[in-house]
């Protein structure tokens, strides 16, 4: 139930789609897809006026909870950011409705990960991150914390972004003016130290670096955000923890039978469970087990061999050449899906239900799940003195593929 | 006026048009608008449901009797004796077949649930209007709802442009 009427409305006076309170619980419940909104908005103009709604936008992210997977970003060449979608009409939101700033300061970018509907890029040549809102347009330079930005302490290897709102009832998914957060890891010059530093945007400032000896070096994968952690895999087969509430890292070991080959073939996970798991990805064998570390009756936490999927009776039939080139190229914990580059594309599989998706890319690389409720796409419309529907200016955004249809 | 039967509590619910239901207290308060007349004590006597008719407010007691909390012959919550999933899964397919209504009958029954203030019906009500219409041209869902189209031609094709992929 979204607002509640101060004293009950007398009840059967008005037809209920008459009624402001209760056409807004109906609508609330259009489904959480990118089309919904848009659609609904053009049955009538009452409807629309509720859907532009900035309250009634919130109760819908309130109301569904976990926004739907949009599509991916990834780097392609000659932009730092392209979006790949994933859903089908008509929800596919075209690549072009988020675009980049036309401005020089994305040259050097390039993305590193996506959480709460914000993306981070890194500069590593001039050493500057930018968190952007697709949906918006907004972007917010921060730069490098300044050990990492004289190179004295370290390097930084990756970076995520998260929303830092802690207002009751805020739902992520209209992130874009709340305060955020930037964890920065990275190594010191000899890769042997793990090296993190917490931005606030709030404050504007860098927290003191934290620091974990003994690590080896950091992969360079995004990193898997989960309550007040997140998790990086390290280059020689264990997990760095930071722990951001204590400003505290620590490292957990991947299971003891397993041997790490890497970042393409692990994977940090999330499990239904709410807690930690790896994807471990054997082309050999064609399968992808997924384990979990829980603890037992005995209190102790230790991990688990959860499922073992068998690929080959999922994925259309690959020759052993093709096999080859099989590899993990992102994941997101929020729909709990991850994605294989394969010969006929990048494979989106859901890991609980093996819900699979093909999504034809022209190459690999590292494809950064983007998890949002689309309501940017609605602009403020309202009418004039004369009754003529306006819409609000600065809102508007052109969308390239209309001018060439 | 409130009684009690079988060491159960009861609550007299009267409709505009002269019915009276008698039901279990429990039940009632499934209910948070009643819930909070017999928690300030405005219960004593049988509570009057406005604009509620008798066919409307026996389907909704149907609801509650269905979704309060049961307890079994041993006293033992019934969540004790079946698995929650095995619960959950059964109301569920109860839901599905108490909401196989006519469209004036739903209508009334979001009205109901929502002056009454039951979560539950509210959801079931309303999340089945919008499933009813999704999949709907927008010629359909208006005229389904009897909803008429306000805009100018002009203000439909802007708005249309606005967000083309999502109209294809």
């Amino acid at each position: 139930m979204i607002r509640r009427r101060a004293t009950p409305a007398s009840p059967i006076t008005v037809h209920p789609l008459d009624d402001k309170y209760l056409l807004e619980e109906i609508l609330l419940r259009l489904p959480p897809q990118p089309s919904g909104l848009p659609r609904a908005s053009l049955v009538c103009t009452r409807w629309r006026n509720i859907i532009l709604d900035p309250d009634f936008l919130r109760c819908f992210r309130r109301h569904h909870k976990k926004p739907p997977l949009l599509g991916f970003f990834a780097g392609y060449y000659g932009s730092c950011a392209v979006f790949i979608p994933s859903l089908d009409a008509p929800d596919r939101i075209p690549c072009t409705r988020f675009p980049l700033q036309q401005n020089r300061r994305y040259d050097q970018l390039n993305v590193h990960g996506c959480h709460h509907g914000l993306v981070i890029l890194l500069d590593l040549y001039n050493r500057e991150a930018m968190v952007w809102d697709p949906l918006t347009g907004r972007d917010h330079p921060v730069p490098f914390p300044p050990g990492f930005r004289s190179h004295t302490i370290g390097f930084v290897k990756t970076a995520v972004v998260l929303c830092a709102a802690i207002e009751d009832g805020h739902v992520h998914g209209d992130c874009s003016l709340s305060p955020f957060k930037v964890a920065f890891v990275g190594n010191d010059v000899d890769y042997k130290h793990a090296i993190c530093s917490l931005y606030e945007s709030q404050s504007g400032v860098c927290g003191n670096m934290i620091s974990m000896a003994n690590t080896g070096e950091i992969c360079d994968d995004p990193g898997l955000i989960a309550g007040n952690s997140v998790y990086w895999l390290l280059n020689e087969g264990g997990i760095l923890e930071l722990d951001m509430g204590r400003q505290s890292l620590g490292v957990i070991e991947i299971p003891t039978n397993v041997h790490f080959t890497g970042p393409h073939f692990f994977q940090i996970i999330w499990t239904k469970d709410s807690c930690l798991g790896l994807a471990i990805l054997s082309k050999t064998n064609m399968r992808m087990q997924l384990w979990e570390r829980k603890s037992k009756n005995d209190g102790v936490v230790r991990w688990g061999l959860q499922k073992t999927i068998q690929l080959d009776q999922l994925l259309p039939p690959v020759s052993p050449k093709e096999r080859k080139r099989m590899c993990i190229i992102g994941y997101d914990s929020v729909s709990n899906t991850i994605v294989l580059w394969t010969t006929i594309g990048a494979s989106v599989i859901q890991l609980e239900t093996l819900e699979l998706r093909n999504i034809p890319i022209r190459e690999g690389g590292t494809y950064y799940p983007y998890t949002n409720f689309y309501t940017a796409g609605l602009q403020e419309a309202s009418r004039n003195q004369k009754g003529e529907l306006c819409l609000r200016k600065g809102c508007e955004q052109h969308d390239p593929e209309l001018y060439f249809e | 006026m409130a009684t009690r039967e079988a060491g159960k509590k009861m609550i007299m619910l009267k409709s505009p048009d002269g019915m009276e239901f008698e039901v279990e207290e429990a039940v009632a308060m499934e209910s948070q608008t009643i819930r909070k007349m017999i928690e300030d004590d405005c219960a004593d006597t049988a509570i009057l449901i406005p604009n509620i008719n008798s066919k409307i407010l026996s389907r909704v007691i149907e609801y509650c009797n269905k979704h309060v909390p049961t307890t079994g012959a041993t006293g033992a919550a019934a969540s004790d004796t079946v698995a929650p999933a095995a619960l959950a899964e059964d109301l569920k397919i109860w839901d599905a077949e108490f909401i196989k209504v006519n469209r004036a009958t739903r209508f009334d029954l979001i009205q109901a649930a929502s002056y009454l203030n039951i979560k539950g019906l509210l959801d079931l009500t309303s999340q089945t209007t919008i499933d009813t219409i999704s999949d709907n041209s927008l010629e359909e869902i208006r005229s389904f709802l009897s909803t008429k189209n306000d805009y100018l031609p002009e203000e439909e094709q802007t708005i249309r442009r606005e967000n083309q992929w999502a109209f294809q």
